[in-house]
Order: structure tokens, then C-alpha cells, then sequence
């Protein structure tokens, strides 16, 4: 009560106009309006009452938010992580004897020499001879004696 | 119909009857809200669209406010933001100043049906609608709603002494008003 009088005091001070002034509210509403108006509310309301994900949304607070978001970066860093890990894991938990065996199990691992060289030889043959008969050709086109080519070599 | 307590009316919010609460709660808020941010945007049917959206975010947050804080100092701080948020879509779709729509406000009030006062009370709101947006608000929260410094500063979120300060620019711009016009 005399913190009021005191502000009262001030504002005589300070501003005496507005301190004679009868404090009152100039404005006013229709007829009914606050009567009508928690009803008018019910409706607006309903029309708009939170979604499924809109309540999910607000339910994920950052309280929440935050841990969830670190949970699952947590797990996608270790599944991206560990993958290859386990890849490596598992060949290196294979031994020589394994893998020998299931080269030779495939065949891959008796590739015949033989053949190999023989397909070789074949090839090298075939262009061997297409090569003399070029240089023949050009010998004789050309007319070079064979004594100068000895001589040149 | 008040005389549910803000905790009881909370608990019922919480508990099985959310929406028989939030009725008792409107009710019991919506004159004081309504007054004050028809205060802020002047007229009528503004104040009611503000009010209106006031209710449907309390609506809407209401489950998540935090027991520990006043309600009524929350419903003050949300219909502080709609007004404020009002007013400068308002004067955004009029391509005007807020300090040019508030000229405009103080025009209105002569021809507004839904107001009437003496010649010295209309100079006075004429006068309340010259300060600038954010200083209209501390006058009208302690000259009309006879708030205190503590609870304005909670509505505000700002210091006791700047309002202070504020209230002291305003009274002072308001009496330099009334006594030239």
C-alpha cells in the first residue's frame, strides 16, 4: 500500500496531466462476446487440433531429440565402421592349407604348360613366315641382289 | 469460475479432462488477455484474431509448460508476441512503418463504434499510441494492468531496472502530449 502511494507520488510529480486523469477503459465489444467466445475457440480448435506427427513432433523435445540423434549416429558409425573389419576377419580366419586346396579343388591351380607353349609357338610361326614372304617381295620389287645385302651384314 | 487454481487447472489439463480445462482456463483469462491486446492493436476484431491465436497456441503448448512457471505470466508473454507479431504484419501488408501504423491507430479511434471516452481520455490514448511499439507495451502493462516491475520483467524477458526506464521515458513523453495538444 505505501509502495502504491509512493508511485503515486511520482507520477503527481512527474506528470500531473496524466495523473488527473480518471483512469477508465475506453473500448469496448460486441454484445456476448466473451460469452461466445469459448465456444468460437471449441471449433477453431477442432479444426485444428494437432496431427499424429505434429503431437510426435512436439513429444521430441530436444530433451529427447538430443540423445536420439547422438544413439543413432553412434550406430551408423559403427556399422560403416566395422564392415570391413569384418571382411578382413573373416579371410584372415582362413589358412594357406584352405586356400590351396580349394584352388586346386577349382583347377586353378593345374594350368597346363604345355598347351600354353604350343599356342605360343603356333602364333609366332604364322607371322614369322608372313614376314619372309614381305621381305622377299620387297627384294625383288626393288631389285637388290642378294651378295649386297650379305655384304651389308 | 475462478476459483480453480492455475495448479488445479493444470492438472486437470494433464489428467483426463484436457479440453473441460482449457475451457476453465480461457474463461478465466480471456477478459484480462482480451483488454490488454485490444490495448496493443486497437481495434476490435484485430484484438479478437489475436486473442483467438493466443488461446490456440496455449492450446497447442500447453502440455509441454513446465509446472514451475506461471501461467498467467505465460498466457501475458504469448499475447505480448501475437500483438507485436500483429501489428508488423499488419503494417507490412499496408507497406507502412509500425510507427506509421500506429498514427494511423490513433486515427481510427475517432470513428471506431467500439470505443468511447471523453475528450481527455481519447488525447491520452491518442498520446499512448506516439511511443515507440516496445515502450507502449511496459505503459500499458503498468499504467492499466497494474502489473509489477518483477512480473513485467518475466512477461518481457528484460531487466526490472530498464523497465524503469521505460516506464519513466514513456510517462514522461505522454505528459509532454497531453499538455501540447
Amino acid at each position: 500500500m505505501k509502495k502504491e502511494r509512493n508511485n503515486d507520488d511520482a507520477l503527481k510529480q512527474e506528470a500531473p496531466t496524466l495523473f488527473g486523469i480518471t483512469k477508465q477503459n475506453n473500448f469496448k465489444v460486441p454484445d456476448g462476446y466473451f460469452d461466445a467466445l469459448p465456444e468460437m475457440l471449441v471449433e477453431k480448435r477442432s479444426a485444428s487440433t494437432p496431427g499424429v506427427l505434429e503431437r510426435l513432433l512436439h513429444a521430441f523435445h530436444w530433451k529427447v531429440a538430443v540423445p536420439t540423434f547422438a544413439a543413432v549416429a553412434v550406430i551408423l558409425f559403427v556399422i560403416f565402421n566395422t564392415s570391413p573389419m569384418v571382411e578382413d576377419t573373416a579371410i584372415a580366419s582362413i589358412s594357406v592349407e584352405e586356400v590351396e586346396a580349394y584352388l586346386d579343388n577349382e583347377g586353378l591351380y593345374t594350368i597346363d604348360e604345355d598347351m600354353l607353349l604350343e599356342a605360343l609357338e603356333d602364333e609366332v610361326a604364322v607371322n614369322y613366315e608372313e614376314d619372309n614372304d614381305e621381305i622377299v617381295e620387297y627384294l625383288l620389287e626393288n631389285n637388290i641382289e642378294l651378295e649386297t645385302i650379305l655384304e651389308e651384314l | 469460475m475462478e476459483h480453480y487454481s492455475d495448479k488445479e487447472l493444470l492438472e486437470k489439463f494433464k489428467g483426463e479432462a484436457p479440453s473441460y480445462a482449457f475451457n476453465l482456463i480461457v474463461r478465466k483469462y480471456q477478459e484480462r488477455l482480451y483488454w490488454y491486446i485490444r490495448r496493443v492493436v486497437i481495434d476490435h476484431e484485430d484484438a479478437n484474431d489475436v486473442l483467438q491465436n493466443v488461446f490456440l497456441k496455449a492450446w497447442k503448448n500447453l502440455h509441454s509448460f513446465r509446472e514451475d512457471a506461471n501461467l498467467y505470466t505465460w498466457l501475458y508473454r504469448i499475447a505480448t508476441n501475437e500483438s507485436l507479431t500483429f501489428l508488423k504484419q499488419k503494417a507490412r501488408r499496408q507497406h507502412l512503418s509500425t510507427d506509421e501504423l500506429q498514427h494511423q491507430l490513433a486515427g481510427t479511434l475517432e470513428s471506431d463504434p467500439h470505443y468511447s471516452g471523453e475528450a481527455i481520455q481519447k488525447k491520452l490514448d491518442q498520446a499512448i499510441l506516439t511511443l515507440p511499439e516496445k515502450q507502449r507495451i511496459v505503459f500499458t502493462l503498468k499504467y492499466f494492468e497494474e502489473k509489477k516491475y518483477d512480473e513485467m520483467a518475466l512477461i518481457l524477458n528484460t531487466s526490472v531496472g530498464a523497465l524503469k526506464a521505460s516506464y519513466h521515458h514513456a510517462v514522461k513523453k505522454i505528459e509532454k502530449y497531453l499538455t501540447s495538444h
